[in-house]
């Protein structure tokens, strides 16, 4: 990876965070807490994307920053109100940002007419056109990777050209510093010895302008200088010199054969009047120095005659400006007069600086998890060893050993701490969710978020992303009533979705609710059975039906609605939920609202599992996968082909996969009879029943990769290691219900809600 | 002699661009996030210029010059003020403030690089 590329990457990185800041800062505007300082930081971060974006020439996220900023500038100098229209259009642009940087990051081909209307709109609100803005110049003044205009602090300099001067041997300037030029940071020295490197030097200091001894300020210098350059670099490498004291200073610059039309010490013409006073040049040398519009001598210089008196006076200074003397009068020294509003008096106060963090590569940190793994199962190792060796007599060792495994316990969980995040960026996600919802279907929502602070894994943050979405859509969608209806209700016209995150006894409870209608426990318990998925005499509980919201193919909207039902429904949610080791669920109460409760395990490198017996090897099924165990009459198996059988629980036929044939291990004499089945479902909603030996246990075990480290086995997820150090193998549902005797969803008949969810 | 160049800039992204291009062109870089770390930094640091953006938190950049200025020992470091900003009105009032010089972003390493040289005292 280039520089360049990685720090693009750091780019898209810092996007992200100033994304984030600038969405919950316009929603702390919109909830009308208005913490000073909150539109600084706002404007800052679309200030910032702007800054990185122009250096990677990514011109359609410049162009929309730069509009977005320029009304944010507005609000910043209060010369536009804010106002509840203003910041739903500030909202939008923020969401079309986040789309645009997206779309710059994955390197996606952006469609202008996405955002010319929200452009426009921006436009129109600022004041600033920003077609002309000077800025909007710069930004595309991208010659090579990164564009660059140098600039000289003032933008009315007349703009020199050096046509026809540049073959000349040598130059002859006179430069006649302004008192106060030292207070910005130049140096005299400095500027000699830059001009020095562009050639031979020959320097005169002039000492005339010198006053009284007692009025002289050590800060200010009173010298002037007559340099003869010789030279073959170019009028402008010489300017560039003086680039950034062209301000600070009285400067000419002539090319050498054109001073002997000058006169003899051209620094006259700054000396001889007092400076304050401003200075016309002697008539002697320009008896033709007219209207100010005739300045731009160099541009005519040479095609005049010598005697043109119009020598490269490169500025007049009293024309130019107001006569310095005067000028650093009114530049105080005092800096308070200075200061800016947005200075350090205000500032400080109004940010909270966020605690220190570093970047790690992801690979890393699981290197380290997996490590940390082994260690714990070492530990264990350890102490079986030193219990077998009968060592545990000796009073010193069993407290080592004590704090060497509370050592090792405390390791992983700091170890784990790593990986996880905060899940405010996802809930923030979720906030232009509900904003996109309630417009798409004129709902009036206020999205509530708790313990966003709560810390996932990464991975499962990640995850969580299109499920989350899925289900604030359907609870703005769904859930909620229309206004009128709620206030027939006696309800608010405003609905409110409650997204909370919170940790509970070892696992991360995630929570959406709304405060809707409920659900219509008859209507679905109709649809149901409309759509064969019980039997009309079913006798449900509550909780039952409310729970056949999961099931698959069930949907309870008549007509597709744009929004939420694109022909996904809960049960996706459920089955991608269930992939990563989580567990839906659902409560509601008509007329009040109902309540989706996400249950997630705190990491993905840890498992609960089933551990149990085939062929005397340990088999570890994923707990989250398995739907009920029981123990199987004879009479219920029913081979359907000489290798191909099936099992009947309850009146459903599931395919039955004996565990020990399946991954081929040496036979034991268990009967059928006497072994345990385990009814499994996969992410897809396949089930299938597996027939093993016996249930040892149930545990949280630590995953290792196989393919990583061995290669792929089928049928087989991953791999454990147990305490004492055997290795269990973790079973593949996924796959497992693809085998060839199992049967897709379809075909396993009608499940009763019993069968379904036990 | 190798120049010590003080950047403050709150992007991080500008951070890293800046600590690369300077670096290269055999600047010895210290980086800062924000004006006020900025002037901390000058208590550890003795830089030969100083880089400053304009649109900073905690202390913005007329922060940075206002109190380079009033430092006893850094009153006369060349600032260079390096931003997207190029509204004449700014740049007036960072000169009046006492900036060195003016640097528009995006930017050039070699001219930045010849512009910290030009004004390094």
């Amino acid at each position: 990876m280039s520089s360049l590329e990685s720090i693009k990457v750091t780019f898209f990185q810092e996007c992200e965070d100033l994304l984030s800041e600038l969405e919950s800062g316009l929603i702390t505007l919109k909830n009308g807490e208005d913490e000073p300082g909150t539109i600084d930081a706002i404007f800052r971060a679309v200030h910032s994307i702007k800054g990185g974006a122009g250096a990677f020439d990514l011109t359609e996220l410049v162009n929309f920053s730069h509009t977005f900023e320029n009304v944010l500038d507005d609000m910043r100098s209060d010369t536009l109100e804010s106002s509840e229209n203003l910041l739903n259009t500030l909202l939008e642009s923020s969401d079309m940002l986040h789309d645009l940087v997206y779309a710059a990051r994955d390197d996606i081909t952006w469609d202008s007419q996405k955002s010319a209307d929200l452009l426009i709109r921006l436009k129109t609100i600022s004041s600033k056109d920003s077609v002309s803005d000077s800025d909007k110049d710069d930004s595309h003044d991208l010659e090579e990777d990164f564009g660059f205009q140098p600039m000289a602090l003032a933008l009315d300099l007349p703009q020199l050209s050096n046509a026809g001067t540049s073959d000349t041997p040598g130059f002859s300037i006179s430069f006649k510093p302004h008192s106060d030029m030292f207070k910005n940071g130049h140096s005299v020295t400095r500027i000699l010895t830059h001009l020095k490197e562009l050639g031979d030097l020959e320097t005169t200091c002039v000492l005339t302008d010198l006053p009284p001894f007692t009025d002289m300020h050590a800060e200010d210098t009173y010298l002037a200088w007559e340099i003869k350059l010789t030279s073959s670099a170019s009028e402008d490498e010489v300017k560039e010199v003086f680039e950034f004291v062209i301000d600070d200073c009285d400067l000419i610059i002539r090319p050498s054969e054109q001073s002997n039309a000058a006169t003899a010490n051209p620094l006259d013409a700054f000396l001889s009047p007092p400076i304050g006073e401003g200075m016309p040049l002697p008539s002697l040398e320009l008896p033709t120095l007219g209207p100010p519009t005739m300045e731009l001598p160099s541009n005519g210089a040479p095609t005049m005659p010598m005697e043109s008196e119009s020598p490269s006076v490169e500025k007049k200074p009293s024309e130019q400006k107001p006569p310095p003397l005067t000028q650093s009068a009114e530049k105080t020294p005092s800096p308070s007069k200075i200061k800016s509003g947005k200075t350090p008096a205000k500032a400080p106060a109004v940010k909270k600086a966020p605690p220190a963090t570093i970047r790690i590569n992801l690979e890393r940190v699981d290197r380290l998890i997996n490590q940390v793994g082994e260690l714990v199962i070492n530990q264990a190792m350890l102490t079986q060893c030193v219990t077998d060796a009968g060592l545990l007599r000796e009073p010193s060792v069993v407290s080592a050993l004590d704090e060497f495994k509370q050592l090792t316990r405390d390791i992983q969980d700091s170890v784990m701490a790593i990986r996880a995040q905060p899940v405010q960026p996802l809930f923030q996600r979720m906030s232009r969710i509900v904003r996109e919802a309630s417009q798409a279907t004129e709902k009036k929502v206020k999205l509530v978020m708790e313990g966003e602070f709560t810390e996932v894994d990464k991975t499962i943050v990640e995850k969580l992303a299109d499920p989350l979405t899925h289900m604030i859509r359907n609870a703005v969608d769904h859930g909620l009533e229309t206004p009128q209806n709620r206030i027939d209700n006696g309800k608010p016209p405003e609905g409110t979705v409650c997204l909370s995150a919170a940790h509970r006894s070892g696992k991360i409870v995630i929570e959406v609710s709304d405060d809707g209608a409920g659900i219509n426990r008859e209507k679905v318990k109709s649809i149901a059975i409309k759509k064969g998925l019980i039997t009309e005499n079913a006798d449900l509980t509550k909780s039952e039906i409310d729970n056949l919201l999961f099931m698959p193919g069930f949907s309870t909207v008549d007509q597709v609605s744009t929004l939420s039902g694109r022909g996904v429904g809960m049960d996706v949610v459920k089955r991608a939920i269930a992939a990563f080791g989580g567990r839906i669920s659902i409560t509601s109460e008509p007329g009040k609202g109902s309540t989706f409760t996400i249950n997630l395990p705190l990491t993905l490198a840890v498992l609960d599992g089933m551990l149990v017996e085939v062929a005397n090897q340990i088999l570890v099924i994923p707990l989250t996968s398995i739907i009920e165990t029981l123990q199987p009459k004879p009479t219920d198996i029913h081979h359907v082909s000489p290798t191909e059988q099936v099992i009947n629980v309850r009146g459903v036929f599931l395919p039955l996969l004996d565990m020990c044939e399946t991954l081929r291990f040496t036979k034991t004499s268990t009967a059928k009879e006497n072994g345990i089945v385990l009814c499994v479902e996969s992410e897809d909603g396949i089930q299938s029943a597996l027939l093993v030996d016996a249930i040892q246990d149930q545990r949280q075990v630590v995953i290792k990769s196989l393919e990583d480290n061995y290669g792929h086995v089928p049928f087989v997820a991953a791999a454990t290691i147990l305490g004492d150090g055997r290795i269990a193998l973790i079973a593949d549902i996924d796959e497992l219900v693809k085998a060839p005797s199992a049967v897709p969803p379809s075909l396993s008949s009608t499940p009763t809600p019993e069968a379904a969810y036990a | 002699m190798t120049l010590n160049v003080l950047a403050i800039d709150d992007s991080r992204t500008m951070r890293t661009m800046l600590e690369l291009a300077l670096k290269d062109c055999g600047f010895n870089v210290c980086l800062a996030e924000d004006g006020q770390q900025g002037l901390e930094t000058l208590k550890t640091f003795t830089p030969d210029v100083i880089v400053t953006d304009l649109n900073m938190p905690v202390l913005d950049g007329f922060g940075v010059i206002d109190g380079v200025r009033q430092h006893e020992r850094f009153s006369t470091t060349p600032v260079l003020v390096l931003t997207t900003e190029s509204a004449p009105e700014l740049k007036k009032r960072a000169r009046n403030a006492g900036a060195t010089g003016w640097i528009v972003k995006p930017f050039d390493k070699t001219k930045l690089a010849d512009a910290i040289r030009r004004v390094a005292a």
